[in-house]
């Protein structure tokens, strides 16, 4: 049975609400799946992995046109097209802001966790434009469990139609990669953010490297406390740890 | 002495659990982080935030013999992620869907990336996963409680079963 939804009930507990729950699921679910295509696409083309995720996330895996690469990549003789074209601007998601609140939220140093620009390498790194239709091999026994455990068994079984299933990723970074229009707004998105970043650095809110021990989570083996409370107490540490 | 009327027992549902634990965990951290970033919360912000909180609870759940596969990390973090963006204030139609799909791009990237270089996965389990993926997605309305992550139909059942921790 697939679990279903306890966020709103959590954030309840802790006195907030989670009112935009239901736009975030209805909105992201083909995104993920859209990122790690593209992603994967990236991996294929020698492209920029990240940027790959980005665009497939936004442009979809599943509507966005990529899908249909996933037919073509069960057609052996069209299998070669694969992996043309790819033009990859890189322009690259390498800032740590968010992460850097992390840690200084973890360390209860809420007060000027602000964010930190390790690198927004802007740079494009111009078109990786040649023909990529490296065929999937498993070098390495997988080192994670169950899903990739089957998904690896598979690859071994298959070694052609893996294959072609790794060429037909070549063609996904294809079709995604016409998507233009969204390209340049995924470029201007991160233009914008890249100029909010630089306002912050100049009002001196910026260079905080925080280097602090994660935070510890206790109770994980044990029912979790909002289960038998509610509000106060909410995962507390130390109720957890005593217990 | 009467002895007490047994209650009923809750039916142990693992999975349920698991999912529970997830996300909780990655709401009290995003409660954490929320103050951090309000007002300043942009894609790039948020994306990192959701990736750093998703990796944190991962790591965290294995440290205590707790694993969560991926389907179940997907679907967990998208209700961080609707948390995350109502604590900070984000104006949600400003962002545009398009905003929030950039937010998991850049979250999912960074997993994927991070992943690969810890060793957790290789590339080409992650091209797999990708194949995996789109192969089962739905074509439009993707349905949440569909096993977008699933293993190939090839793949032996016994090796379908999501193992824990």
């Amino acid at each position: 049975m697939a679990p279903v939804a306890v966020g709103a009930a959590v954030a309840g507990a802790i006195g907030a609400s989670a009112a935009t729950a239901a736009v975030i699921t209805a909105a992201v679910t083909a995104a993920y799946i859209g990122a790690a295509v593209g992603f994967a696409a990236s991996i294929i083309t020698g492209g920029d992995p990240l940027k790959g995720a980005l665009t497939g996330a936004v442009t979809g895996a599943v509507a966005g046109g990529i899908g249909g690469a996933l037919s073509v990549a069960t057609t052996p003789a069209a299998a070669g097209v694969a992996g043309t074209e790819a033009g990859v601007a890189t322009a690259g998601v390498q800032s740590t802001e968010g992460l850097m609140a992390l840690e200084g939220a973890a360390a209860g140093t809420a007060s000027q966790a602000g964010p930190t620009i390790a690198a927004s390498g802007g740079t494009a790194a111009g078109a990786v434009g040649a023909a990529n239709t490296v065929a999937p091999t498993v070098a390495q026994a997988p080192q994670s469990g169950g899903l990739f455990d089957g998904a690896a068994s598979w690859i071994n079984k298959n070694p052609e139609m893996a294959k072609i299933a790794g060429q037909g990723i070549g063609g996904a970074a294809k079709s995604m990669l016409d998507a233009r229009t969204s390209q340049k707004e995924i470029d201007a998105l991160m233009e914008r953010d890249r100029l909010g970043r630089d306002a912050i650095k100049i009002k001196g809110l910026t260079n905080i490297q925080l280097k602090t021990t994660l935070p510890t989570i206790s109770g994980f083996t044990s029912t979790p406390s909002w289960r038998n409370k509610t509000g106060v107490g909410l995962f507390d540490e130390t109720e957890t740890a005593a217990a | 002495m009467k002895p007490k009327p047994q209650q009923p027992k809750e039916k142990s549902n693992p999975t349920q659990d698991r999912y529970n634990i997830f996300v909780s965990q990655g709401i009290l951290m995003a409660s954490k982080i929320a103050p951090t970033i309000a007002g300043k919360a942009s894609v790039d912000t948020l994306g990192n935030a959701l990736f750093g909180i998703v990796t944190k609870v991962e790591d965290g759940g294995l440290k205590h013999g707790v694993k969560f596969d991926l389907n179940l990390m997907m679907k967990g973090s998208q209700e961080i992620l609707a948390f995350l963006i109502d604590r900070t204030g984000v104006d949600v139609e400003q962002m545009g869907e398009e905003g929030i799909k950039s937010v998991v791009g850049i979250a999912v990237g960074k997993y994927l990336q991070s992943a690969i270089k810890s060793g957790k996965m290789t590339e080409q389990q992650v091209i797999e996963l990708a194949q995996q993926a789109q192969a089962q997605a739905p074509e439009e309305s993707p349905h949440e409680d569909e096993g977008l992550m699933a293993p190939p139909a090839q793949a032996p059942p016994d090796q379908m079963e999501v193992q824990n921790g």
